[in-house]
């Protein structure tokens, strides 16, 4: 009886209660579009930082490994037996969907007359592989699933000496073409006059580089690389460094057998914690000296954990904005309709109504209004986010190399949220308007004395 | 006038001590000891590094002739063959099996605390700008203080302290400086070589003992050895020519 009658009332000064349920809609459908942007960014780079920079749910270092290899990398990686260890925990623990050993380092890649620095990540191509097929991978994150030129480290023999190159260092060194641009047979072109009109075209004119660094051992060395690829590492600051081959390549340039850290990715993230126990204690009675990090950990994955930080401050600023906005409007309006019926207020408590029911009826009024706009702000939010998915909007967020398609992605979470608080604020609105009215004595309220 | 002038020349000398030399000259004079050489020159030296505990040594042979410079690496075996060519400031590596030589910067590591530039770059006059800011004593031995500073990005030192001996012109101590003035790496020479050029017998470099500055137990020692004067074919500085 009561929620008809609510219905009815809400017929009663449509102009305004249209006004206010516009208000609640559009502020609902903005809550969907923002929690979508964010569910969009905070899943890009989850799986930027997952698959992406291939660090895998869990990472395992040599103890203060993470803080020190930089310094000391023969000290502080992962030698032979430990690696051992390593495995055989990973065996005997649950969930494991991927594994994989890293090894990272640093150096001079040139082109024959220059070079520049690189930041290079041995791994197994087939890891490599396995990780690019993820389907995160496929859903999250289509800029840094494939490479952008060429094939995959997978598809070429060891002894070719395969390296993919970031998308700026190849520009940077010139090379153009990939491996499988030049016949099987092509010859590595020397450059005899590096200041030549000519040099360009002489660089382009083959896939060969040369990496240098210093060795483990302490002395300089080299090695030839074969570039196979160009790819996007999807963040602005290494698109120009990166370097990635395969693991054996990487130990060779550096003469180790050692590696930077293990990976693993797990087949149900939801039992990160107690995996990441499990596997902690089977580290810890294996006697090696091990740290083990979860993804999402700041020195992991500064990246997420910077950007998320700043975008959750600037979303949370946004919404209080959003919801000072409609809860000002909601109460505006249910003030002026109490207000105005206030006579019928003391009339209905005069013949016998309580506080408490009309206390409820308008209560139902609001919610009623507020599930219609919902609803509609729904419909708007449907439509709208799907315009702007439709058109590939592409956008450039800070630091994301090559922007990213502007793909808001609202799940159910977001709008149970947005709903939610909607509720909320309308609920409390009318609370707040109606509280002091009720009191009054009813001779009050049906002279209309106390407006 | 000269006549009235000597004795105020000689008097301020005799107050003041030895009136200040060119600095560029100094460095001419104590480059020629370190193996710069207009005609071909060769050495060998082996570069030997000790750092935190490790001990390890790799010999390389050198020719000079002007400004270009050719390193190889004859022991031990597993850098054989393995060359650094200098020509004039720009530094290229290579080492058997690799396709192409690679540009590398004077300044990088070679092995401890040795830069590439450290095992052949010997020409301080050419690529420092040089001033004698004093002069002290260094194991007894009276020497002029000299700041040189870079005159290019692309020399192995920002800049360095240096000594020179005041009576054999030859350099005995050296301080590494970084782009903001702090020294980072020690060197001191010994010169028990000889080397006739031009007829003349000139004092050559026998050892170089670079410390690092923070932790003087990581040390490494170039010891020269066989300096000769030697007739240099251009060819060999030609960087193409190391592929072939």
């Amino acid at each position: 009886m009561s929620w008809s009658l609510a219905l009815k009332n809400l017929r009663r000064n449509r102009r305004r209660n249209v006004a206010t349920g516009c208000a609640i809609a559009l502020g609902f459908a903005a809550l969907l579009a923002l929690g979508g942007y964010i569910m969009r960014v905070e899943n890009y780079l989850r799986v930027y930082t997952i698959y992406g920079t291939r660090v895998g749910h869990l990472v395992i270092y040599k103890k203060n490994g993470y803080e020190k290899y930089s310094i000391k990398p023969r000290e502080y990686s992962l030698g032979k037996d430990d690696q051992a260890k390593i495995d055989q925990a990973l065996a005997a623990t649950e969930g494991i969907e991927l594994k994989g050993a890293t090894l990272l380092g640093s150096g001079l890649v040139g082109n024959g007359c220059r070079t520049l620095p690189f930041i290079a990540t041995g791994i197994d191509p087939q890891m490599d592989k396995a990780v690019r097929e993820h389907p995160e991978m496929r859903y999250w994150a289509t800029n840094i699933r494939d490479v952008s030129k060429g094939k995959g480290l997978w598809n070429y023999p060891e002894e070719l000496g395969a390296v993919a190159l970031s998308e700026g260092l190849a520009r940077l060194l010139g090379k153009a073409k990939v491996h499988d641009d030049f016949p099987p047979d092509a010859k590595a072109v020397v450059v005899a006059d590096c200041l030549a009109a000519d040099a360009k075209d002489k660089i382009a004119a083959d896939a060969n580089v040369q990496l240098v660094s210093g060795s483990w051992t302490g002395m300089m060395a080299a090695v030839d690389g074969e570039v196979v690829a160009n790819y996007s590492t999807g963040v602005t600051e290494t698109n120009h460094a990166a370097l990635m081959s395969s693991l054996k390549f990487l130990q060779k340039l550096y003469d180790t057998e050692n590696v930077t850290y293990y990976s693993v990715w797990l087949s149900d993230p939801r039992k990160l914690s107690r995996t990441m126990l499990e596997l902690g204690a089977r580290l810890k009675a294996s006697g090696g000296d091990f740290d083990l990090y979860r993804w999402d950990d700041e020195r992991i994955g500064p990246f997420y954990a910077g950007t998320m930080q700043f975008l959750r401050t600037m979303v949370g600023f946004i919404t209080i904005v959003l919801a000072t906005v409609i809860i000002f409007s909601i109460f505006n309006s249910a003030t002026m309709t109490i207000i105005e019926r206030s006579q019928e207020i003391g009339m209905l408590r005069s013949v016998g109504f309580t506080q408490g029911y009309i206390q409820r009826l308008f209560l139902r009024e609001m919610m009623a209004l507020t599930g219609i706009s919902v609803l509609a702000g729904a419909v708007i939010a449907v439509l709208g986010i799907g315009g702007i998915n439709t058109a590939e909007i592409h956008f450039q967020p800070p630091g994301i190399a090559g922007g990213m398609a502007l793909n808001l992605t609202p799940n159910a979470a977001v709008v149970a949220a947005a709903a939610t608080l909607i509720f909320v604020l309308a609920v409390s609105a009318v609370f707040v308007a109606l509280r002091t009215i009720v009191k009054q004595k009813i001779t009050v309220l049906l002279m209309g004395s106390h407006r | 006038m000269k006549a009235m002038l000597a004795p105020l020349i000689l008097f301020s000398t005799l107050a003041f001590g030895q009136a200040k030399p060119a600095a560029e000259e100094l460095l001419k004079e104590a480059d020629r000891a370190r193996g710069a050489a207009d005609d071909g020159v060769a050495w060998d030296i082996d570069l030997n590094t000790v750092e935190e505990g490790k001990d390890s040594t790799v010999s390389y042979n050198v020719k000079v002739k002007g400004v270009d410079a050719l390193a190889e690496a004859t022991q031990p075996a597993k850098n054989k063959g393995e060359m650094m060519l200098f020509n004039d400031r720009n530094l290229w590596f290579f080492k058997p099996g690799l396709k192409k030589p690679v540009s590398i910067s004077a300044r990088q590591k070679l092995m401890g605390q040795a830069a590439n530039g450290d095992i052949a770059s010997t020409n301080y006059f050419r690529d420092y700008a040089g001033t004698v800011v004093g002069e002290e004593k260094v194991d007894g031995v009276d020497s002029w203080k000299l700041d040189l500073k870079a005159k290019a990005k692309n020399v192995t030192y920002d800049g360095i302290r240096y000594w020179i001996a005041k009576d054999r012109k030859i350099g005995v101590k050296a301080e590494f400086l970084t782009v903001s003035g702090e020294v980072f790496k020690r060197a001191v020479f010994e010169y028990n070589n000889k080397m006739t050029q031009g007829g003349k017998e000139l004092p050559f470099v026998s050892k170089m003992s670079i410390t690092d500055a923070l932790n003087d137990k990581n040390k490494t020692t170039i010891t020269y050895s066989t300096p000769r004067a030697e007739k240099v074919n251009d060819s060999i500085f030609n960087v193409n020519n190391l592929v072939r």
